[in-house]
């Protein structure tokens, strides 16, 4: 199996003007196999977007980044600007977490749909609708030929985050980075919503890296999960290792930090690390 | 379709509004229209009288609103009282280099506003700063201070363009428009661009242009087709308004430079008490902000699928 | 870390916060209306007195800026001309903001038709540009400075009447105004005692940055012959008055009357940009 991407010892901060440096990633460690899917799970700032950012060479701006991201054998860190571009043209897309600021609003559906196919890969108008319309038809939304021309104010969410999906298949990459693609929805939606996103990665044999802070979610969805807090990654297991037998002191608090239907308690355990805990 | 005539409905509304507005405006003016009118002259009481029934001065309010109405939608404004000339007449004359300085000046703003506002946007850092400074300067300075300068700099000094009149074809018509069109539209322009400079940067953060760049699409067709043609529409409000501001400009550039538009016309019948041909103007510029608002409003709805679905 | 605590009323802390833009637009506005209020001091000839031996004069050492077509010595009478160009817009201001701001609490207070009817007026008033209003008025009036200070205070109102309604509209959706009113306190005492005061930082930065469109608009009136008369001054009057010298090559009385102008709404603009940046509005 080959590395889809490999991310070493990562190291992303902002340098402040007065106080020190604000450190958002502290030496990140990951890999992602071709064809597999991991799970990033962790607290809101410990740093999931922005490692899932720079695999694109996204970057926070004015950051100073060390270490090395390599997708597909091509060096991400201090790649030009031509080079990562043809990276996100070709092997990684991205479906963001909320569908509705992440696509124009002045535009239609038809064309997110098919502008990547049409400015990136040259294909004619006509045909880049046709294939449009055949991966609406695929992310299960009918009447696809009709929603190419709707506007994306008149599609529901869990609709609209079906055609981000559905665009970021366009131009059939390798790689899937999904960013809490279901937390935007309501909670109806987001189950049929992680169907299609599962459905079609098996279909088409993608690796992907799913954020998101459920960890039921992640154990049920992907092979591998990675637990990151404070920009490390503090362990990474099979899903069913890491939910049964948790290595790290905070993954064990995080799992009993869980709500449960089970066992219902007066309060929730808090999550609580001291420094001296962390690798 | 039924939406577009309530539209029209509505536009005729407010049409006919400002119609009333202004006449009743100068109903009540305070002014004696015959005294206006004889002006150093003296007249005998039945003289008075006989001028009073001619212009149908004593008739009751509304009949005398909806007479003059009906003369206006067969385009008879009246008389002028200074120059005893049809209203109408004096105007349509007029209208011709107004225009042509409203339309050039709009050209103008539109073109450097656009052009100048987007390229700071886009940038970082020193442009950005010029920018601002520029249109800073440009915005404190009234438009006949410009004017003033303009003259003396390009006419006097320099000599490349005459200072005034409005020349007699149309090469030198718009060789003559020159410097009224850049004193008309340097503050607008500057105005505009400082808009489109914030829209422009506005854009640039939203979320949509991330997943543009997440699917590496290059700057410059980013910039084209999701940036640009999202900050169009707060930019549209304000080329809007400043078309209907650049009416009430035309008023002092044309006096300045002394073209014979309805602007300085208008002035001209303030300064003469010529209610008639004043009202007549007032009118003109009423009918004419009303149109281009109903035209802005149709720019939105083309523009902004938002507003095309909700109403 | 160490804290830096400024000592409440140390100089430094207060004026430190001044870039020397603004201090500059503060010198500027400071010394131009000193000179006004003290003009028949300052003033070294009769500002209308015509010396027609001495016409389009150069700047000299009697003539401190030159004189104009009539041989009146430019600077006194923009000395004397500073006294309506400044204090004329002062006027404009306060009726406008007066007006404006009892329009604004009625709508935002009585809500519902009354609201609804005035929101709409504004909404009118807003789309003729101030320029028109005040031609209008000043056509019922009649040429003068006083039908130019009353055209432009209506032209104002409506945009202060809206900015100023949606502020207090915010407000009186406080929680603590339903507090105050099951009190058992009037309306009126409410809005004079909280609402008004809570929004004064708006209402003041909004009136100097009008305060920069009225000199410029009240300048542009007395340019088209419209404000102040002859043979008393205004800057507007004199850079029209000096457009004949200019075209002979003399541009002095409009160059120095122009500059004045630019300056002193410069520097006002200055200084409401200044202003609506400290508080936030």
């Amino acid at each position: 199996m080959s590395r889809a991407v490999e991310i070493n010892d990562l190291k992303i901060s902002i340098p402040q003007r007065r106080e020190d440096e604000k450190e958002l990633l502290r030496g990140v460690n990951l890999q992602l196999q071709s064809g597999e899917s991991l799970a990033l799970v962790g607290e809101s700032g410990s740093g999931k977007s922005i490692t899932a950012r720079s695999i694109l060479g996204m970057f926070p701006r004015g950051a100073k980044v060390s270490g090395s991201v390599k997708v597909d054998g091509t060096e991400i860190v201090g790649a030009s600007s031509r080079e990562l571009r043809r990276v996100r043209r070709s092997g990684v897309a991205m479906i963001f977490q909320d569908p509705r600021a992440h696509i124009n609003p002045v535009r239609t559906v038809g064309h997110f749909l098919t502008e990547t196919l049409i400015v990136s890969s040259g294909w004619s108008r006509k045909d880049a609708e046709e294939c449009a319309a055949q991966l609406l038809r695929d992310v299960g939304i009918p009447n696809a030929k009709e929603r190419l021309n709707q506007y994306p104010h008149q599609l529901s969410g869990g609709l609209l985050q079906r055609v981000m999906i559905a665009g970021a298949l366009a131009d059939e990459p390798a790689i899937l980075l999904a960013d809490e693609p279901t937390t935007a929805l309501d909670v109806t939606t987001q189950e049929e919503v992680m169907a299609i996103l599962m459905e079609m990665r098996q279909e088409k044999g993608l690796a992907m890296l799913f954020i998101t802070h459920d960890l039921e979610l992640a154990a049920a969805t992907c092979d591998h999960t990675a637990v990151m807090y404070k920009g490390r990654v503090l362990e990474v297991n099979t899903s069913k290792e890491l939910h049964d037998s948790p290595e790290h002191p905070y993954t064990v608090q995080l799992l009993a930090a869980r709500p449960s239907v089970a066992e219902r308690r007066h309060r929730l355990p808090v999550v609580d690390m001291s420094e001296e805990q962390l690798p | 379709m039924r939406r577009i005539l309530l539209r029209i409905l509505l536009l005729l509304v407010v049409l006919f509004f400002s119609v009333f507005l202004v006449y009743t405006l100068l109903y009540l003016a305070p002014g004696d229209p015959i005294g206006a009118l004889l002006g150093p002259q003296s007249a005998t009481p039945g003289q008075v009288q006989l001028l009073r029934e001619q212009y149908g001065l004593d008739d009751p309010f509304f009949e005398r609103f909806s007479g003059w109405l009906w003369g206006v939608l067969q385009g008879d404004l009246g008389r002028s009282m200074v120059y005893q000339q049809s209203v109408f007449n004096m105007i349509l004359a007029r209208v011709p280099t107004t225009l042509l300085l409203v339309g050039l000046s709009t050209l103008f703003i539109v073109i450097i506003g656009f052009t100048w506002g987007t390229r700071a946007g886009i940038s970082r850092g020193a442009w950005s700063n010029v920018h601002l400074a520029i249109s800073t300067v440009l915005l404190s300075t009234p438009v006949f201070i410009t004017s003033v300068g303009l003259i003396y700099l390009f006419a006097v000094v320099l000599g490349w363009f005459p200072a005034f009149g409005s020349g007699s074809d149309l090469i030198t018509g718009i060789w003559h428009m020159v410097l009224p069109v850049i004193a008309l539209s340097l503050p607008a322009a500057a105005y505009l661009s400082r808009i489109t400079y914030s829209s422009v940067r506005g854009e640039l953060n939203r979320e949509h242009v991330e997943t543009a760049e997440s699917r590496g699409f290059s700057r410059g067709y980013i910039i084209r087709t999701h940036v640009v043609r999202n900050a169009l529409i707060p930019m549209v409000t304000v080329a809007g308004n400043s078309a209907v501001t650049l009416v009430a400009g035309s008023a002092i550039i044309e006096t300045i430079f002394a073209l014979d538009g309805v602007g300085s016309l208008l002035v001209r019948a303030i300064l003469q008490s010529d209610f008639a041909l004043a009202q007549g103007i007032l009118l003109f510029i009423a009918v004419f902000i009303v149109l281009v608002n109903a035209f802005v409003d149709t720019l939105y709805f083309v523009l902004d699928p938002r507003i095309r679905r909700a109403r | 870390m160490t804290a830096v605590v400024a000592a409440p009323n140390n100089p430094v802390a207060i004026f430190g916060r001044f870039s020397p833009v603004v201090v500059v637009s503060v010198l500027i506005i400071v010394v131009f209306t000193t000179a006004a209020i003290l003009a028949p001091w300052i003033a070294t000839h009769n500002p209308n007195e015509p010396d027609l031996l001495n016409t389009q004069s150069a700047p000299t050492g009697t003539n401190w800026l030159g004189t104009d077509n009539l041989g009146r010595d430019l600077f006194s009478r923009m000395v004397h001309g500073a006294r309506s160009t400044i204090f004329g817009p002062v006027l404009v201001i306060t009726v406008a903001t007066t007006l404006g701001v009892s329009i604004a609490m009625v709508a935002a207070w009585c809500g519902g038709i009354v609201d609804q009817i005035i929101a709409r007026f504004i909404d009118v008033m807003f789309s003729v540009p101030t320029i028109i209003v005040a031609l209008i008025v000043v056509m019922l009036t009649g040429a003068g400075l006083t039908g130019v200070v009353i055209g432009l205070s209506i032209a104002y109102v409506p945009y202060y009447a809206r900015l100023i309604r949606s502020a207090a509209m915010k407000e009186r959706s406080l929680p603590y105004v339903d507090a105050l009113w099951l009190e058992g306190r009037s309306g009126l005492w409410i809005v004079c005692r909280h609402i008004i005061p809570n929004i004064s930082p708006l209402i003041l930065t909004q009136s100097i940055a009008s305060l920069g469109l009225a000199i410029i608009d009240i300048t542009a009136l007395s340019f088209l012959g419209l404000g102040v008369q002859s043979p008393d001054s205004d800057w507007g009057v004199m850079v029209r008055n000096g457009i004949d010298g200019l075209l002979s090559g003399r541009p002095y009385e409009s160059l120095f009357a122009g500059l004045a102008i630019v300056l002193f709404a410069g520097s006002v603009n200055v200084l409401g940009n200044h202003l609506s940046r400290r508080f936030e509005v």
